[in-house]
């Protein structure tokens, strides 16, 4: 089976290697062809005779019959594998390229076929024979000399053998083969070689001309088919050197594309892009190790390749596109497309005969052209991606464009073949196919827009870092200090934001002619940025409102009055007013009750600020004699989360109040427990009346 | 830490043989719980939306911006009509909805039972 699919990237200066090569003149009796040898080996050209079909076995010998060399092959159709002048692989770019059976008389045949010759062999005594299979084949075969197997290329064991895609091999000639079909020592010895091939059904779809021998066999001196076999290797290694490169960069590229998401979290282009990366990393280690190795069989591989990753290529190319140019319309779009894939795997699953006959071949012709539909639509979208593209971003919608073009295309490898229109090339040797520039192409572009996009994103996260650093300067600016001293009151506070910047607020306003103060203190629904902002509104209307009133109830109000109507704008709120003489005005919205002397105030519920219009706020009254403390708390405290889960809770509050720690040992505790909000905490402490 | 707010609706019919909406809540609910909470009430059947159950028996964890959410909800809820009643909130969470005079809009229980019973 030859290599179809190989992708871009050229590896030059892999040198070609030779030989001497003998003359070979068939002789007239026998169809016998005489080689005459020194340090030399030749090709075997022909003439060759070739039928479909397999042998029947020996029933002494469990040979097959068409192996051994008496057997009568005169019947059989004549075949001369002599290339025409510079013929190459249209494949796989390998020279000395024949076409095979199907382009012989056998059109549409798959199965096992056999090939026979008959060359008479003047070897030195002691001199070591060997003979070089087929570089060039499809897609397995057993080789025997005068009914001896020598050995195969691909697995035999089974009736239908596991295959490889083409590589050279070398089989030894055993002197005792040669010695028993002498005439004498030293003298000419009669071989007969035969071939049994094995070509599967998917083959037939693969390439233009399929079936058996496509470069003539080599026999020789030991020695000089080992040369031959090696040259054979580096030009096999040569064409496709470019899959190992590929797999390389993409790796790269991929791991590349997902390290981004370290620096931008909230990009999925960089996860989509890294997958679509690996996955074609996958696919191009895939074409290398199958082509150069006996690791994985070439139905294995390209089941690899046309069932997973060639699907899921389209697929996530899409998805990259959708997710680059910030599309959303049609949102079923994204569902489609794994539609699309699944069908396209299945498309190809019966449509490329990879599981033998087991669909009729009508089906699997219905099925090729349903794999054909899908990838023109995928095609389609595609374009239509970078379409929008274009109109929405532009220069990056036009750099995208003839990437994807030639991807696209690329896809359409078969068909373009079919049409004649060359789609692979063979620049010192390499296979560059259209799928290759395409990707090089798309590699390119790649990555100038992921360091563009990455740039971008880069100055955008520090202009955002600077706007919360500002932000944070800011609520440190407008947060009172954390121990003030008034007549009759000591206030000690404590703010310890979950984030940078914090949704809990709270102002210390003494009024100033009657001794009295007012403490507001609230949380806004959220935490971050967005939190902060309001936070700073808020701040804002307690400083206006307090030009007219300190009553706790008007100062809500108001507060309610500037939420309401703003989108996600809730905080709840407590606004207490103490007098010179202690007596407290307390009304609250939704926030948790001050803790008198380590209990909790008894007040009705009361919902936030920013919910609804003239919202009722609860309200209550009651004195603060000397030593007593009252403590204001967020829920920040209460709903701190240890690693499994677990609330700090109220009851542990309340325990903690007993011992009447400072605000900032109240803040630590519900720190080290897992803070997960923002926690403040006003302790206020009535020191003596009027003094 | 925070784990996804997952909705699912029930039909399931109180003992007056009327028809009553379930939505049964699991996870976290927060800010990021919008669709699941808002999104979730809005699209239930019209014919069981005037009798509703909000079950909080797998939730874990509510924070502030949640009960925003959920007094968003109910705030809907009263405008259009339609009877309340949430179960299965821990004690915290309970005194927590109470604080914020959700029981002006719904009233809390222990159980489906207690709370279809009230329907």
């Amino acid at each position: 089976m030859r290599r179809f699919l190989v992708l871009f990237f050229s590896l030059f200066g892999i040198g070609c290697f030779g030989w001497a090569q003998a003359p070979v003149a068939p002789l007239e009796a026998g169809n016998t062809t005489s080689v005459t040898l020194g340090q030399s080996a030749a090709r075997l050209y022909g003439p060759w005779k070739f039928t479909v079909g397999d042998s029947p076995l020996d029933p002494a010998t469990h040979q097959p019959l068409w192996a051994e060399p008496g057997f009568d092959d005169s019947k059989w159709e004549t075949v001369d594998l002599t290339p025409k002048e510079g013929a190459i692989d249209p494949t796989g770019g390998f020279s000395g390229y024949v076409p095979g059976w199907t382009a012989k008389g056998h059109p549409g045949y798959w199965g096992y076929a056999w090939y026979r010759i008959q060359v008479q062999v003047n070897a030195q005594p002691g001199e070591g024979l060997a003979v070089g299979g087929p570089a060039d084949l499809d897609d397995g075969y057993e080789l025997f000399a005068n009914g001896t197997r020598l050995g195969s290329f691909g697995d035999f064991s089974s009736s239908r053998p596991t295959i490889y895609f083409s590589q050279p091999m070398m089989f030894p000639l055993p002197s005792a083969v040669v010695n028993e079909s002498g005439t004498a020592a030293g003298g000419p010895a009669t071989v007969v070689l035969a071939f049994r091939f094995w070509m599967h059904p998917s083959t037939l779809l693969q390439s233009a001309e399929p079936g058996g021998i496509h470069s003539a066999p080599l026999l020789g001196e030991a020695g000089t088919v080992a040369a031959g076999y090696q040259a054979q290797w580096l030009e096999l290694i040569r064409a496709y050197a470019v899959s190992p490169v590929e797999a390389v960069v993409f790796l790269l590229l991929g791991l590349g594309a997902i390290s981004l998401t370290f620096f931008d979290r909230s990009d999925r282009v960089y996860l989509w892009m890294g997958a679509v990366l690996l996955s074609g990393a996958v696919n191009s280690a895939n074409s290398a190790i199958g082509a150069w190795t006996q690791t994985i069989s070439g139905i294995a591989s390209n089941e690899i390749s046309d069932l997973l990753m060639i699907p899921l290529s389209y697929a996530g190319w899409v998805m990259v596109w959708w997710i680059w140019f910030g599309l959303r319309r049609p949102s079923w779009l994204p569902r489609a497309v794994a539609g699309m894939a699944l069908l396209l795997a299945v498309s190809n699953f019966l449509g490329e005969d990879l599981f033998y006959t087991v669909v009729p071949h009508p089906v699997g012709v219905i099925f090729h052209g349903v794999s054909l539909v899908v990838r023109l639509a995928f095609l389609a979208i595609m374009l239509w991606i970078v379409a929008k593209g274009v109109h929405l971003k532009g220069l990056e919608g036009w750099l995208v464009l003839p990437a994807v073009v030639l991807f696209c295309i690329g896809r359409f490898a078969y068909e373009l073949a079919a049409l004649h229109i060359q789609i692979i090339w063979f620049p010192f040797g390499v296979q560059l196919t259209l799928g290759h520039f395409a990707l090089l192409l798309l590699t390119v572009v790649l990555a100038f827009l992921l360091v563009r996009r990455l740039l971008t994103s880069l100055r955008a996260q520090r202009r955002m870092a600077l706007d919360v650093k500002q932000a944070q300067e800011v609520q440190q600016v407008i947060l009172p200090q954390t121990h003030t001293e008034l007549p009759g009151f000591v206030i000690e506070s404590e703010y310890r934001p979950a984030m940078e910047v914090g949704g809990d607020f709270f102002q210390i306003i003494p009024h100033p002619t009657d001794g009295s103060v007012l403490i507001v203190a609230g949380d806004v629904a959220g935490k971050g940025l967005k939190a902060g902002m309001l936070v700073a509104l808020l701040v804002g209307a307690i400083r206006s409102t307090v030009h007219f009133s300190f009553d706790p109830k008007v100062v809500l109000d108001e507060l309610n009055h500037r939420l309401l109507g703003r989108s996600d704008a809730q905080a709840t709120c407590l606004a207490l007013h103490i007098t010179a003489g202690g007596e407290a005005t307390l009304a609250n919205a939704g926030h948790l009750p001050p803790y008198l002397n380590g209990k909790p105030l008894a007040m009705e519920g009361a919902l936030p600020l920013g919910m609804v219009p003239g919202a009722l706020f609860s309200s209550m009254s009651f004195n603060l004699a000397e030593n007593d403390r009252l403590v204001l708390l967020s829920d920040g405290l209460a709903e701190a989360r240890d690693a499994d889960g677990e609330l700090f809770g109220f009851e542990r509050v309340e325990k903690l109040l007993q011992s009447q720690p400072s605000g900032s040992q109240l803040a630590t505790a519900a720190e080290r427990f897992g803070q997960q909000d923002d926690i403040s905490v006003i302790v206020v402490t009535r020191t003596a009346a009027g003094g | 830490m925070q784990s996804e707010t997952k909705a699912r609706v029930d039909q399931i019919t109180s003992s007056a043989g009327h028809p009553v909406s379930v939505v049964r809540f699991e996870g976290d609910i927060a800010s990021t719980s919008k669709d699941a909470v808002l999104g979730t009430f809005q699209t239930l059947p019209r014919e069981s939306a005037n009798k509703v159950l909000l079950d909080f028996s797998k939730v874990d964890y509510i924070n502030s911006s949640g009960i925003a959410l959920v007094i968003q909800l109910l705030i809907e809820a009263s405008n259009a009509g339609q009877k309340v009643c949430a179960f299965g909130l821990s004690p915290h969470f309970t005194k927590v909805f109470t604080m914020v005079g959700i029981p002006k809009y719904a009233s809390l229980f222990p159980s489906q039972g207690e709370a279809l019973a009230a329907l």
